[in-house]
């Protein structure tokens, strides 16, 4: 088999997995946890903001 | 939300990726959407409870709004929390795999895909009642 034949179906097999990669792969970064959604402190806010401008009970 | 990353990281794992480099590459995916999408979220959220304490109507009628406003989002905020919560579950379990695999144990890799595709489809819930808010 020619060296350049040989060199494409390399290439081929290794976007289906069949060889390994012609070239290294660089590392698949380690996916960092989300900050934690502030719903609740949303409707804290509005209800101390809504009891200020209520203002006092008589 | 764009999810054109989750496609694009579920059709690297049919390129020759590792289980753990393929849950990686989608959960990263789903994080970065879940980040870019939270915050402008929250930001229409707290607009429109301000269009409540700033409305020139009498106080007693401010519980009222704010509770219409709360029920309008609240399957925005039921979804987002579902959704993050899915994504800190995936990536525990991300987490115990990994130390798993560097003790030369297998990887449990339905258990993985499964926790991975759980978070997906959070996350696309989540996008489908954005299409609820006005």
């Amino acid at each position: 088999m020619p060296a350049w034949l040989a060199s494409v179906l390399a290439f081929l097999g290794s976007l289906v997995g069949i060889v390994p990669k012609p070239s290294p792969s660089a590392p698949v970064p380690e996916p960092v946890a989300p900050k934690a959604p502030a719903w609740g402190s949303i409707d804290e806010a509005e209800d101390a903001e809504a009891r200020k401008r209520k203002g006092p009970v008589a | 939300m764009n999810l054109a990353p989750l496609l694009l990281a579920v059709l690297l794992t049919a390129c020759s990726l590792s289980p753990l480099d393929a849950a990686r590459l989608s959960l990263g995916a789903t994080v970065a959407a879940y980040d870019a999408a939270e915050p402008r979220l929250e930001a229409q959220r707290i607009a429109a409870g301000r269009a409540c304490l700033e409305a020139q109507a009498p106080p007693s009628t401010l519980p009222a709004c704010l509770s219409e406003v709360r029920a309008r989002w609240s399957p925005v905020r039921a979804a987002s929390e579902r959704t993050y919560r899915a994504i800190v579950a995936a990536l525990a379990l991300l987490h115990l795999s990994e130390a798993g695999a560097a003790l030369g144990q297998g990887v449990d890799v339905a258990r993985l895909a499964r926790a991975v595709s759980l978070a997906i489809d959070a996350a696309r819930a989540l996008e489908a009642a954005l299409e609820g808010v006005p």
